[in-house]
């Protein structure tokens, strides 16, 4: 019986042993560094121009809202003077600025990390692909796009359609994401 | 065990958090209309919620100012215009309250605008839709130091209480 134990005892030492060394294999192969020569550089819609043409406002006041992309928890975070700040105001009050640069440039990245890959072939392709998220998830299931939990809240003939297409194309048209933002 | 699990399964960990960071009754308030002004509403008063058996669609409260000192104000008309063109017109309880029972708007559309009514009947309307939250106080929270805003309230979160300090008139708010 004892000696059972023992042998017992000795295989599962020998199990948990190998496990280690699997699991501390795995783990090395898990952690070492991705090979930076294979990064492949992103050709991304222009940052000054979605924060001086209207690209930002557009998106600050037509998805930046508190009950939609202005939430800490929320893909795609807004930051915007109305909606979800990035910091408090003096004393713990809430900032009570316009939206600053720093927000804008988060808006930014925000919108360009949606799909990166897909949002940088679209530009490369001065529009002619636009097959992604933030055309059509704003169009909801309704207008040919895909689920939105917010529903449909763009059409494709709406100014803020247009404005996002011009700049993932190059060239934001400003009249449109003005108009599309006032909407 | 197997039951627990079960009951634990079936609820929303996120709205369960929320409601717990709610606190319990004020003791001086009785549960009823006039109960945690200042609170989401339809958080608890929605479907898991522990107020799911009367349930609201929408639901606020209006202070008499945006000072953190502010009480409710009574008697303070609001509309609503539905994404249906449909119109619903409330009025703020003693403690600021006004709520729409589901049952009172089930086919209510988002999204919404609305406004308060001054009592010359002049508009002062929301500047922007309200696209999915039906309660009013998860974007307008308590001005911090209020004694009805939660010490998890984030400032950065909260576009400000909604308040009426002179007839009709409509702060924190787009």
């Amino acid at each position: 019986m004892s000696k059972r134990i023992t042998t017992g005892l000795a295989l599962a030492t020998w199990f948990a042993a190998a496990g280690i060394v699997a699991t501390g294999s795995a783990l090395c192969s898990a952690c070492s560094s991705p090979d930076s020569t294979q990064l492949s550089p992103l050709d991304l819609p222009d940052k000054t121009q979605f924060m001086t043409q209207g690209v930002g406002l557009f998106m600050e006041k037509r998805c930046g809202a508190l009950d939609c992309h202005g939430q800490i928890g929320r893909p795609l975070r807004i930051y915007s003077a109305n909606g979800l700040r990035k910091n408090d105001g003096p004393n713990g009050t809430r900032d009570t600025r316009p939206t600053t640069a720093d927000e804008s440039l988060a808006n930014y990245y925000s919108v360009v990390g949606l799909e990166p890959e897909e949002i940088s072939i679209a530009h490369a392709t001065k529009g002619e692909f636009i097959d992604f998220l933030l055309l059509k998830k704003p169009l909801g299931i309704d207008q040919g796009g895909v689920r939105h939990k917010g529903g449909s809240v763009l059409r494709s003939t709406d100014p803020g359609f247009d404005c996002l297409i011009t700049w993932v194309s190059g060239n934001a048209d400003k009249a449109k994401c003005d108009d599309g933002a006032a909407q | 065990m197997l039951a627990c699990s079960f009951s634990v399964s079936c609820t929303d960990p996120v709205k369960d958090r929320a409601i717990e960071r709610l606190g319990g009754e004020d003791p001086a308030v009785p549960m009823g209309p006039e109960h945690r002004p200042g609170q989401p509403c339809v958080l608890c008063h929605s479907e898991g919620g522990p107020a799911a058996d009367k349930p609201f669609v929408i639901a606020g409260t209006i202070f008499e100012s945006n000072s953190k000192d502010a009480k409710g104000a009574e008697g303070v008309q609001i509309f609503f215009i539905d994404a249906a063109s449909a119109t619903r017109n409330y009025e703020t309880n003693a403690a600021g309250n006004f709520f729409i029972p589901q049952a009172e708007w089930n086919d209510l559309t988002f999204p919404f605008k609305t406004g308060i009514v001054a009592k010359d009947g002049k508009q002062f309307p929301m500047t922007s839709t309200v696209n999915r939250e039906g309660s009013c106080n998860f974007c307008h929270k308590p001005t911090p130091g209020s004694p009805y805003s939660l010490p998890t309230d984030d400032p950065r979160e909260s576009i400000g209480q909604i308040y009426a300090s002179t007839p009709g008139s409509m702060g924190g708010s787009q």
